[in-house]
């Protein structure tokens, strides 16, 4: 597998008067978590839904697996598992529609994704919750049925839109150890979120856009390295020239 | 009022169903009274004069009472209590008293609005009768509240007795089409009435049946007549009807109280557990699957069919469509107009309506497959524009099967039902039917592309939806269906040409999809990434 998982070359997409990307490049090799950060309107959930070929992109190639997203749509698509911002599934259906739902449409062998099925219900302890309607469920039971629902094809790539949103911190924990057993066995994930600090935990690697432009993609201990208190969250403010927070917090709080 | 101000539940559902601002509010619940006062208008105008002053007040109290009753069970889940409440509950720090009192300002302002519209105008009219006395006014106003109060508690108690759940939302969905139906032949009746020149109102309201004299809005009804010259008179019927509405409204105020405090503490609670269920890596048996074409084609048709049944506001945004083809079947039965067009002796006058039916039941195909475009669940919409499919056009078609299968099938059938009694000729029915099947069906491979330009149940549910960009597509069904039905009839005592006529329809089918089947890749794909 010498072609990365993930291959975006000057992928640009435009909403209207709006520029969401700017010609994106970005390559993700197997066997890593890469971080995918920005402030907001960045353009991170609208590369992340190309991708995933929920949007169409204006130009640009994207490479999944080996296999290019508009000529070979179906190998590519099979290669992946996404997970949207706020989950987003069908709220009336129950869970295990949802997932048996998941698995018709992925063509999942029933057997095998009856067992793995229990196994990622257990893991995420929505086992209970198998015959709820989704729109029944809390926030944080609903991204964890969307999170079984993406890894039940078992993908051999991953698009995380802040999945942590919602979890409780075992949940959390079993994510972010989860990812990391997958990025072991040669899977790729690209995570994007706004938790600088779990990025810095779990990310081999960090790729930082603004105004759709890609401007820092480095090993996450090289940014750190460059940065003046060793955290992510300075190299990021430096990169997305952010404006002066701590100081506009301050102004803020003299006048409490 | 403050706590109805601060969370207007009502507009939050209304809001969440439609995706209409607040703001914008206004116009489906000025629907409601513009309906209300059209119908109760044309009712006092039939009537004014007519029939005796005892008999208008008993038709006028009771159809309050009918469209109260289907009012608040219609719209139970906005007005009184609705599943959705735990969203909002879930995170805000609102008492239990506030969030009763807010639901209960909604259900009252509801009942009172609704109650209102059904008496002002009787009210006022009913005075003009030349035997009606001065205090009509104030006992047929106290009569008409009495009444729309008794019928909203009875929806309570009803519902909360039975459950929500599948009784409930039969009800729900057949008072729904019983609304819909009514006002297109009410309003057909109504115009009937004013320019009925033979007497028949007269008649009827001198000599009423003998279930009509035993409905307590005619004992009422006498009440208020007899006490508009003299109160006393009517005192004890009017303190009985109070008494009546006091009574149901504390059991159904009880029960609600006792719902709401359900509700609100399950949510605090978290206590809500799902039923037992196991995990399927399938969603269909193998046979079923097997005649879908795959597993992928019957997950989209399963999803279609699913929310279809489940999505109340996609049902209810297609129940007017439909509505137009039952309404023509039975306007045609109740002015004897639908006659058997297989038969050769049938006047051709009369074959009309059948046709008409037909025509309409096929110009429904486009609204109800536009109307699956949209759908309160739509941010999931991206599972089905990711999914690894081979052929998108297969959603549209798992679109196509689940409205044949759900909501054709057994509207045609009905018809076919109901002619076959009426024709008294069951295989002239039954090739009616199996036409009419055909047709509504190629139809409807027919516009797929034209009609499904997004992938199903991906676009944000707003006001106005339901009417869309389809009067071409739906001109074009009718006229297609139309063709059709007319020939069918053209050929009645041709058996064999009829028979050939069907085996053509059946034989064009699957050439319709295959030729289109490219268009509607084409298309979905583009709506896809």
């Amino acid at each position: 597998m010498s072609e990365p998982a993930i291959a975006l070359e000057g992928v640009r997409k435009q909403y209207g008067e709006a520029t969401a990307l700017v010609g994106l490049d970005l390559s993700v090799p197997w066997g890593q978590v890469c971080g995918l950060l920005g402030p907001n309107g960045a353009g991170k959930s609208t590369a992340l839904r190309i991708i995933a070929g929920v949007l169409r992109a204006d130009s640009g190639t994207i490479t999944l697996a080996g296999h290019d997203l508009a000529a070979a749509p179906l190998d590519a698509r099979r290669a992946l598992g996404f997970v949207p911002d706020e989950g987003a599934l069908y709220g009336l259906l129950t869970v295990v529609e949802h997932l048996a739902l998941v698995s018709d449409l992925h063509e999942i062998d029933p057997a095998m994704a009856t067992a793995r099925g229990q196994e990622l219900t257990a893991l995420f302890e929505i086992d209970d919750l198998l015959g709820r309607r989704i729109d029944t469920l809390s926030k944080g039971q609903r991204q964890k049925a969307s999170l079984v629902a993406a890894l039940l094809p078992d993908p051999r790539i991953l698009l995380l839109d802040e999945p942590l949103s919602g979890l409780d911190a075992r949940a959390a924990k079993v994510l972010r150890d989860l990812l990391r057993g997958l990025a072991d066995r040669g899977r790729a994930v690209l995570y994007s979120s706004h938790v600088l600090d779990v990025v810095e935990r779990l990310c081999d690697r960090a790729v930082i856009i603004a105004d759709g432009v890609l401007v820092a993609d480095a090993p996450t201990s090289e940014l750190l390295a460059q940065s003046q208190d060793a955290t992510l969250e300075s190299v990021f403010h430096q990169l997305t020239r952010a404006a002066d927070v701590q100081g506009l917090a301050d102004a803020f709080l003299d006048g409490v | 009022m403050r706590a109805f101000v601060l969370s207007e539940l009502r507009a939050q559902q209304y809001g969440e169903a439609t995706g209409a601002k607040p703001g914008a509010l206004i116009a489906p619940l000025t629907w409601v009274v513009m309906q209300l006062l059209t119908m109760s208008l044309l009712l006092c105008l039939a009537l004014f004069v007519r029939v005796s002053p005892g008999f208008f007040a008993a038709a006028n109290l009771l159809l309050c009472f009918v469209s109260v009753f289907s009012a608040v069970v219609v719209e139970f889940h906005e007005a009184a209590l609705h599943p959705a409440d735990r969203t909002v509950l879930g995170w805000r720090p609102l008492d239990r008293r506030t969030y009763a009192a807010a639901r209960g300002t909604t259900l009252l302002g509801y009942v009172a609005l609704v109650t209102a519209c059904l008496t002002v105008l009787p009210a006022v009219v009913g005075a003009g009768q030349w035997a009606a006395g001065p205090w009509w006014i104030p006992l047929y106003v106290g009569a008409s509240c009495a009444v729309g109060a008794t019928a909203a508690a009875l929806v309570l108690v009803l519902h909360l007795a039975l459950g929500a759940g599948p009784v409930l939302d039969g009800l729900r969905t057949a008072l729904s089409w019983i609304q819909i139906i009514g006002v297109m032949v009410g309003v057909y009746g109504g115009q009937l009435m004013l320019r009925d020149g033979t007497g028949n109102v007269e008649m009827f309201a001198a000599r009423p049946p003998p279930w009509f004299d035993a409905l307590p809005s005619t004992w009422l009804g006498d009440a208020v007549a007899a006490g508009s010259g003299a109160p006393a008179v009517a005192l004890p019927a009017l303190a009985a009807a109070v008494g009546v509405a006091v009574a149901t409204s504390m059991l159904g105020g009880g029960l609600l109280a006792r719902a709401w405090g359900a509700l609100h503490d399950g949510t605090r609670r978290g206590a809500l557990r799902g039923r037992a269920a196991t995990l399927k890596g399938t969603l269909g048996a193998p046979l079923m699957v097997r005649l879908a074409g795959g597993r992928q084609a019957h997950a989209a048709f399963w999803l279609a069919g699913a929310m279809l049944r489940r999505d109340r506001e996609l049902l209810n945004r297609s129940l007017p469509a439909l509505a137009t083809g039952a309404a023509a079947v039975i306007l045609g039965l109740a002015t004897d107009q639908f006659g058997d067009p297989l038969n050769p002796a049938t006047p051709l006058a009369l074959r009309a309506l059948p046709i008409a039916a037909v025509a309409l039941i096929a110009s429904a195909v486009p609204s109800l497959l536009h109307n699956a475009l949209y759908s309160r669940d739509h941010a999931a919409g991206w599972r089905l524009r990711a999914a690894p499919l081979p052929s998108p056009a297969m959603l549209a078609d798992g679109l196509r099967r689940a409205m044949l299968l759900y909501v054709a099938v057994p509207s045609v059938l009905g018809v076919g039902l109901v002619a076959a009694w009426r024709w008294d000729a069951p295989l002239h029915a039954l090739l009616w039917t199996g036409m009419t099947l055909l047709t509504v069906d190629g139809v409807a491979r027919l516009l797929l592309p034209t009609v499904v330009r997004d992938v199903p149940f991906s676009r944000p549910a707003a006001r106005g939806v339901a009417l869309g960009p389809i009067a071409i597509p739906l001109a074009g069904a009718a006229a297609v269906a139309s063709l059709v039905a007319g020939l069918a009839s053209l050929l009645a005592g041709h058996p064999l040409l009829l028979m050939a006529l069907l085996a053509g329809l059946a034989a064009a089918l699957p050439l319709i999809t295959a030729r289109t089947r490219a268009r509607l890749d084409a298309r979905l794909s583009g709506a896809r990434g």
